[in-house]
């Protein structure tokens, strides 16, 4: 038996996004399903939500969601907090019934969901050959192997990445890629250095590139790091820091949904100047314009000299998060 | 692995994955404390150091820096290119890499501990990181602890043995406006003045440093930080040096309930870890002010050996008397009352002193280290812990040699006497209290009764030769330094034996046919030997063996001479040491395991060498 809560989405809501060099309504919506079939990831807990959910089920919630769908154009996210395109999380059949949904709301302008890399294939991508703009956001989180196997245990390769935007790329497809900003064990200033060498390394695949700035998510492996202090979330100041410098020089759209921003799980700087970053954020996600973050400069928070130091020292603190 | 074998093919000297050092060199301990040279390109520095964070992120610190992620980690498995010093980044157990380091045969200088902010977690973690890491590493190898260090833990960071700390902290500090002080730290605006001499806060007022701009506010406070970092790394310094670092840090951890808990935890569950490099004898005075001092290596190991490495001499009477300010007790005036009031007797009598912090001390021990070494604030009031652990010491003594006795006399009054006689009826023995309720154990009449009493019980007069005396200190303490049985070997004569002790208490010197065997070295409170008198009681150093290469030594032996060593040895102990040239005396400088573990540094300091 399937339990009422698996009828409602885990959760769903709305807000703006870029789409066509300008501002766009955008419809979340995060499925509850089996869950992501890895689990293993460092500082992800979103497999939590997992249930036994059937696909009617699965319908369903999407029904439930499209009710506060907004009258005009908008972009529709459908998230399962794992991947879209695993057959043991959505069916053939479901996708298939969603592409429909979706062919049938003109005012869907594009569907983005989330994948593993190992599920994408032209099958699996011609399942949704109805929907006239699909996007793949892929969370490669580093183009560093290295990083990636080692501290976030995400179990692919950038090679596996490439193969999958490729496929996608051919189907017809744009890939968003999600880069996470300073995974465990990785210091400030080496978790801006690699985001940024990352978005070098995936701009030629991405139409989008989006910031995650790693927050620390209940009974994680994070979580763990995070209470006995081995762990601390990064700075907004980084965050400003990565969005612009791969920004400036790269024709693709920076996107950074700053999750939990000032508080001490989520990327924060002193307490005072957090909320006034965490907006110039948001509403450069929905302008692209560097301005906004410029800005900043004139911002004189005193932490943000502590900031400075602390990468000037960042060799020298071996690890050590003193403020 | 190294295994270095020689002819006899006995495996000797491994090294924990031979880690070694070339530009670091410890050349003082107390406790695990150390002080050392890093020798820098131009420029030997002497460790605890502070390194500046400004110098090392310009790189005017020639020194290299290697985690286990970098592409050239594995130069640091070869000696070759090491030509500054440098050091491997320590990783926490947690970390995906740890083994990569933990069982890497590294050359390195130092280690670098990494995400000490960790240690802020809890006092256990505090504890645990320093300990596990000290514990991973060679003992002659540096330890830097980086980020954390502040005026405030620095001295404790040095008593757990880090040897290198930086101003980091001290730094970030004077951005985050926070002013430092010797006992934690204080917002800049929350002072009045600022309550330090110091070049930056002698030049200018509270007012006038907060009237700055924000960049060199920062920098005048992280200037005034780091001066007193600096100050406080010099101050630990000292007391390394004078072999009192741990009465600085039951000083220090005060004005902190996280470091205070630190060394309790430290005292309740390291005590292995401090009981092998605690030195056997210091020449300084042991002042035992908190209750922490209860806790020290030096008071648990002396009662531990009043017990296995103690026997009473064949007397019938026992008297337990109070201790004295003055040490050794004897030379006191009120234990020149008590020996004039027994005088007459004392051939029959055994003298054991009650005391807080050591429990008992049999007279024939008053000399050696702690016992002469200590002191304590005397107010006349014992606290329930001192009391119990007191009478925990007197219970067990008693339990062990009350076999040896017929009488037991307590001229005790006070907390001495309430103590004694809780354990008396513990274990159901009868005392014979001297001293009436409420009168001095000094007092003529508590003395009179004293003299008494003991005539009463002795009947006939039997002073103590002066041979006898003597004889029963160096035999105790040679017992009390090797084990059981060396004294009597050492002390006893045989068949057409002249056995002669001269010299003024206590520096007594036992000599054999105008050869001298032993001397009593006052001022550490130890047995030094010479060559003939090792020999003599040979069978009794197998704890106190350093078994040395295939060479005479001269001036010091050091620990890469040296093939093996017994696991008892400590600082300053007296040792022989053997090798296929040589046989010889002298005293450790580096504890037993030290000496097998390290490839640097001075082992032995040789007092006496024989070639064979």
């Amino acid at each position: 038996m399937t339990s009422p809560k698996n009828k409602k989405p885990v959760a769903s809501w709305l807000d703006f996004d870029f789409f066509d060099n300008k501002a766009i309504k955008s419809l979340t919506v995060i499925l509850r399903t089996v869950g992501c079939q890895w689990r293993k990831c460092t500082m992800c807990g979103y497999w939590q939500e997992s249930a036994d959910v059937t696909q009617a089920d699965i319908l369903a919630q999407l029904e439930h969601s499209l009710r506060n769908r907004p009258d005009e154009e908008f972009i529709l996210k459908i998230f399962t907090s794992g991947s879209f395109l695993d057959e043991r999380e959505i069916s053939s059949d479901t996708r298939k019934e969603i592409a429909e949904v979706v062919e049938k709301r003109k005012e869907i302008k594009k569907l983005i969901v989330e994948t593993r890399p190992e599920f994408v294939s032209a099958e699996k991508i011609a399942d949704l050959k109805a929907v006239e703009h699909l996007e793949l956001a892929i969370g490669l989180e580093t183009a560093n192997d290295f990083i990636r196997s080692n501290y976030i245990n995400k179990g692919f390769s950038f090679e596996d990445y490439r193969t999958a935007a490729k496929i996608a790329k051919e189907c017809g497809a744009t890939v968003k890629t999600y880069l996470l900003l300073k995974p465990p064990f990785v210091s400030e200033k080496k978790a801006i250095e690699d985001v940024i060498k990352s978005a070098d390394l995936v701009s030629g695949y991405s139409s989008t590139i989006s910031l995650n700035l790693c927050n620390v998510q209940k009974y994680t492996r994070l979580e763990d790091l995070w209470k006995r202090r081995y762990y601390r979330p990064p700075w907004l100041w980084s965050a400003v820091d990565a969005i612009k410098e791969i920004k400036n020089k790269r024709d693709v759209v920076v996107m950074s949904d700053p999750v939990g921003a000032g508080h001490k799980r989520g990327p924060h700087n002193c307490g005072k100047c957090d909320f006034v970053v965490k907006e110039a954020i948001e509403e450069f996600n929905v302008t692209q314009d560097l301005s906004v973050l410029e800005r900043l400069e004139a911002i004189d928070c005193e932490c943000k000299e502590v900031w400075h130091a602390l990468l000037k020292f960042d060799d020298f603190l071996v690890g050590a998060n003193i403020s | 692995m190294v295994n270095v074998k020689i002819e006899n093919s006995k495996p000797i000297k491994t090294f924990k994955n031979c880690k070694m050092t070339k530009f670091y060199e410890v050349r003082r301990r107390d406790g695990a404390a150390r002080i050392g040279i890093l020798s820098l390109p131009g420029e030997k520095k002497q460790t605890p150091l502070l390194f500046r964070v400004d110098a090392l992120s310009t790189g005017e610190e020639a020194i290299k820096v290697v985690h286990a992620e970098d592409s050239n980690f594995n130069d640091l498995f070869q000696e070759d290119l090491w030509d500054v010093p440098r050091g491997a980044v320590l990783l926490p157990e947690v970390h995906p890499l740890f083994t990569n380091v933990k069982d890497a045969p590294l050359f390195v200088d130092f280690f670098v501990l990494s995400i000490a902010s960790n240690m802020h977690n809890s006092p256990r973690d505090f504890v645990r990181r320093i300990i596990d890491a000290r514990n991973m590493i060679p003992p002659d190898v540096a330890l830097w602890v980086p980020a954390i260090a502040t005026a405030e833990n620095a001295a404790l960071l040095f008593y757990m043995g880090v040897d290198i700390i930086d101003d980091t902290n001290a730094v970030i500090n004077g951005y985050q406006a926070i002013y430092q002080v010797e006992e934690g730290e204080i917002r800049l605006n929350e002072l009045e003045e600022l309550p330090c001499n110091c070049s930056v806060c002698a030049s200018l007022s509270i007012n006038e440093l907060r009237g700055k701009d924000f960049k060199e506010r920062a920098l005048l406070l992280a200037r005034h930080n780091t001066a007193l970092l600096d100050k406080e790394t010099k101050k630990a310094k000292e007391r390394i040096r004078a072999g009192n670092l741990r009465e600085y840090v039951e000083m220090k951890v005060r004005s902190s309930t996280f470091l205070t808990a630190v060394l309790r935890i430290l005292d309740l569950y390291e005590s292995e870890y401090f009981e092998l490099r605690t030195p056997i004898a210091r020449r300084g005075c042991m002042k035992a002010n908190t209750m922490e001092s209860l806790k020290r290596i030096e008071v648990k190991r002396f009662a531990n050996r009043v017990l296995e490495r103690y026997e009473p001499p064949a007397r019938k009477i026992l008297l337990i008397l109070p201790c004295s300010a003055r040490k050794p007790y004897s030379t006191s005036p009120s234990h020149a009352k008590f020996i004039d009031a027994i005088g007459d007797y004392r051939g029959h009598i055994h003298e054991l002193i009650l005391t807080s912090p050591l429990g008992v001390v049999p007279r024939e021990l008053e000399v050696v280290y702690p016992a002469a070494f200590y002191d304590i604030p005397v107010t006349g009031y014992w606290d329930a812990e001192e009391r119990e652990w007191v009478s925990s010491c007197l219970h067990a003594y008693l339990e062990r040699n009350l076999r040896n006795y017929d009488t037991v006399v307590a001229h005790l009054s006070g907390a001495y006497k309430e103590i004694c006689s809780g354990v008396a009826e513990d274990l159901g023995i009868k005392v014979v209290f001297t001293c009436e309720e409420g009168v001095d154990a000094t007092s003529k009449e508590s003395l009179e009764r004293l003299r008494n009493c003991v005539s009463e019980l002795c009947g006939d007069k039997k002073r103590l030769s002066g041979f006898e005396m003597k004889a029963s200190v160096i035999k105790a303490m040679a017992d009390f330094q090797f084990c059981i049985g060396a004294g009597n070997e050492l002390v006893a004569r045989k068949e057409g034996e002249r056995i002669k002790i001269t010299g003024r208490y206590p520096s007594f010197k036992l000599s054999l046919g105008g050869g001298v065997l032993a001397r009593i070295v006052s001022a550490y409170g130890t047995l030094a030997l010479t060559v003939n008198g090792a020999r003599r009681i040979e069978n009794f150093l197998s704890s106190y063996n350093v078994e040395i290469g295939d060479f005479v030594p001269e001036g010091s032996i050091l620990a890469p001479g040296v093939v093996n060593a017994s696991e008892q040895i400590r600082v300053n102990d007296e040792v022989v040491f053997v090798g296929e040239k040589a046989f010889g005396v002298g005293r450790a400088k580096m504890s037993g395991w030290e000496m097998v573990e390290s490839r640097r540094g001075v082992a032995v300091q040789v007092r006496e060498v024989r070639p064979l």
